[in-house]
């Protein structure tokens, strides 16, 4: 008998088997493609309130920095664009989201102290600039943020355009929450180099004494700073500097107070014989020597340090380009190995450079690996382009990939010139286009969501950052409290002097009198008012003559002698405070010449036997 | 960016039929919501696009999906009632009627042969995220339905599309207080009595 349960179960197994066999083939095939650039863009901010989120990504605007904690912890820090505001955006494993609309700029820097402290070189606050010379620049990346678990709580700026104004600081590190270095250098002709350093409590100006170099980058290597220098034409040389070959890279030792920024011989220790310092600058078409002012700035990139691993094997890569369009130098790119401790050139020799046309942008250690990317400029190209250097031979010799497009080779078109490019790790690189567009360079590994609120949207969006010295403080157009007896010395108490004192005469008890005629009648009405219960009689006088007899008997006789008569009075009467009036009848015949309310202030209320006596 | 480009760029994005937000189109753009707006309201003007609400748009040229557009509406929502019941697979949905419950309270609109109708059953505790495309009945009922709605519609509904809807208990309680919305009251009570 036919079991037709036992075919289909047949049929299951070898579709289960094909799928399974499909799986495999394509894990393979993975595999030996290796890591590829992927499209991989922020998330928009969160909608308005009401609104429906959209499952449209977007561009962040433009990127000064990526640096990563860890491979699912990592910032950006954007200029933003008419969408998206300037601020930091944060990346969980899984994607990009905003973390906060303060403290961005286009051309800023983050520095990690720790996994949930970090520094930003930011934008100043649009304030008060007097004769501002120039354009927004002045509030480009001239102000720090100090970011602590998900708040802003330091903020440091000074007013711009002013002789002690930050400049434009272009390099940060962090060695640890207590020792963060921020560097740039002075535009115009007084040229040189500017530090601010946080020993954990106060941000303080540094000065380097010897060499007066602009700062183009910072880079860590474990617990040490590196710093690469820029030399202009302007520059002015101490007298132990050799202009001809000045140290472009500093380490920067903390402990050593009188003089922290040491110079960085770049030798080869592996070289035999007479082997001049690093770099070979090469000469121009023509046969002559490029100076060292020829190159910009060496841009550095460690791989040790950002991950807080020191464990991990570190190189650390330099990457100097020519210091304008015109200018006849060659791009250079050194590396440090600290496993023999020595520096080799190796970009810029005879036999590995760039095509011309070309010029390396920025650079990114590959961690784990002998192995760096370098993101390319060409004329006028919109599209981001990459190339990775990379030594199959433990770093004897080295070539240059094959260039990737950024952009088309996804599908998704011209996206704009490469930006910052940072690897976390080995096959784990982020890229930045200049339009704010992000490519994941990945081997398709997975990561979890990072746990840390911080980074994972859990503390919500960072929207305030706390006031600093970089907005002059105008006082507003209300008159301030006048505290300017605030300060002087309490009053002196003097001991009070016995004797009589003198005691207040309280003021009239009836007052607001007025007297009526009441019409077709010889009856007055006054009207009055008492501050107080009082006793009131109303007395009306008339002054009459006196007779002769009585006048006689005065030494000195007045000329017309008269006396007050009493014509009419009222009965006593306690009243309470408040308004009354008493009424009295005259004898038209008898017509008083004066009129007096008597009122005398009660010290206490009467008794009650008088309180039927009360109006 | 010029303005022509604005459009273009839109057309780009946006395929016939899809429900625009101002949001949607800001984030398109890379630009404020003042010029996302004169963008849609010039393609308005060229006849592609309708404005069905102060913050919605749709491209014509086709019949939208009307889960994504009644879930752009506003937000939060959770679609109630006969549309929330035809979700969770335990009847048919009603004529050509979406009702949403939500917060924000909006005027009834109808596009393309649907009314999408605000219903102030909102619960926030009581609303879950599926796939809009969970229930078969509602594909087949999509499929023949009389409202002249395609096929497509639900194929695009079910690209990994997810709304919010209140639940089966919520549902119910909502249908029966308020049975018009429900449509035929015969199958409210049933549901509950299959329930109890």
């Amino acid at each position: 008998m036919k079991r037709p349960g036992l075919t289909w179960t047949v049929v299951i197994t070898a579709w289960l088997s094909t799928i399974v066999w499909l799986l495999a083939l394509s894990a393979t095939a993975r595999a030996a493609t290796g890591a590829s650039w992927e499209y991989a863009p922020a998330q928009a901010p969160p909608p308005p309130a009401g609104v429906a989120p959209s499952p449209f990504p977007t561009n962040v605007g433009t990127v000064g920095d990526i640096e990563f904690w860890a491979p699912d912890e990592g910032l950006l820090i954007t200029g933003g664009t008419n969408f998206v505001p300037a601020g930091l955006y944060a990346y969980d494993g899984v994607s990009w989201h905003q973390l906060s609309t303060v403290c961005g700029s286009a051309e800023g820097r983050i520095a990690f102290a720790s996994q949930d402290e970090w520094w930003t070189i930011s934008d100043q606050r649009p304030g008060l600039a007097l004769a501002v010379s120039g354009g927004s620049y002045l509030y480009d990346a001239v102000s720090l943020c100090h970011f602590v678990n998900g708040q802003v709580v330091g903020s440091y700026a000074l007013p711009v355009d002013q002789t002690d104004s930050y400049p434009q600081m272009d390099a940060a590190a962090c060695a640890g929450p207590d020792d963060c270095w921020f560097a740039g250098g002075f535009s115009g002709t007084t040229g040189g180099a500017f530090h601010l350093y946080w020993n954990g409590q106060a941000l303080t100006e540094v000065d380097n004494t010897d060499e007066a170099h602009a700062v183009a980058s910072m880079a860590v290597d474990g617990s040490q700073i590196y710093e690469g220098v820029t030399i202009a034409p302007t520059d002015v040389y101490s007298p132990s500097e050799n202009p001809n070959a000045p140290a472009l890279i500093h380490s920067i030792v903390t402990d050593d107070q009188a003089d922290p920024f040491h110079d960085v011989l770049l030798a080869d220790n592996a070289c035999s014989g007479f082997c001049p310092t690093l770099p070979e600058y090469g000469t121009t078409s023509s046969g002559a020597a490029v100076t060292p002012d020829e190159l910009s700035g060496f841009q550095l990139s460690s791989d040790g340090g950002e991950s807080g691993d020191p464990a991990t094997p570190a190189q650390v890569w330099a990457l100097a380009t020519p210091a304008t369009e015109s200018s006849p130098a060659h791009p250079l790119v050194l590396r440090y190995t600290n496993s023999d401790d020595s520096w080799n050139q190796i970009v810029g020799a005879p036999d590995l450079s760039w095509p011309a046309g070309q010029a390396p942008a920025a650079i990114a250690a590959v961690p784990g690996q002998n192995a760096a990317w370098v993101t390319l400029q060409d004329d006028g190209s919109n599209t981001a382009e990459v190339e990775q250097l990379s030594s199959g031979d433990g770093g004897t010799s080295w070539s240059v990939g094959s260039e990737q497009h950024l952009g088309p080779d996804q599908g998704v078109g011209d996206l704009g010139a490469a930006g910052p490019i940072t690897c976390p790790a080995a096959n784990d690189c982020w890229l930045a286009t200049s339009q704010g567009w992000l490519f994941h360079y990945t081997d398709g590994t997975q990561l979890s969501q990072s746990s840390d609120p911080v980074f994972n949207g859990g503390i919500g969006v960072i929207t305030y950052r706390p006031p600093d010295d970089g907005v002059p403080n105008v006082p507003g157009l209300s008159q301030p409290v006048d505290d300017s007896l605030a300060n002087q010395a309490p009053p002196v108490q003097l001991a009070p002097v016995p004797g009589r004192r003198r005691k207040a005469r309280p003021g009239p008890v009836a007052t607001d009198e007025k007297v009526e005629l009441i019409r077709g009648t010889d009856t007055i009405d006054v009207a009055f008012k008492l501050s107080a219960t009082a006793r009131v009689q109303l007395v009306a006088s008339r002054r009459v003559a006196v007779r002769a007899a009585k006048a006689g008997k005065r030494r000195t006789p007045r000329k017309s002698a008269t006396r007050l008569v009493v014509v009419a009075r009222s009965r006593v009467q306690i009243l309470r405070k408040g308004k009354h009036s008493i009424r009295l009848t005259l004898d038209p015949k008898r017509w008083p010449t004066s009129l007096k309310l008597n009122a005398a202030r009660l010290e206490s209320a009467p008794k009650k036997t008088a309180k039927a006596r009360f109006r | 960016m010029s303005a022509r480009r604005y459009e273009r760029r839109l057309r780009e994005t946006f395929s016939p039929g899809a429900a625009v937000t101002l949001y949607d189109a800001q984030i398109v753009l890379g630009d404020r919501w003042r010029a996302a707006e004169r963008a849609l309201d010039q393609l308005v003007l060229q006849g592609e696009l309708v404005r069905l609400a102060p913050r919605l748009w749709v491209r014509l040229g086709a019949d939208p999906d009307p889960y994504k557009v009644g879930a752009r509406i506003t937000f939060p929502y959770a679609f109630a009632c006969a549309t929330a019941l035809a979700l969770h697979g335990r009847g048919e949905p009603p004529d050509a009627e979406i009702v949403i419950a939500s917060p924000e309270q909006f005027a009834t609109f109808a596009h393309a042969g649907v009314v999408y109708r605000h219903a102030g059953f909102w619960v926030p505790d009581d609303v879950i995220q599926i796939r809009a495309r969970t229930s078969p009945k509602l594909a087949a009922w999509f499929a023949s339905s009389a409202a002249g709605l395609a096929r497509s519609h639900v194929a695009v509904s079910g690209q990994r599309e997810h709304v919010w809807v209140t639940d089966l208990p919520r549902t119910l309680r909502d249908c029966l207080a308020e049975p018009a919305s429900a449509g035929q009251d015969e199958r409210v009570a049933a549901f509950d009595l299959g329930l109890a």
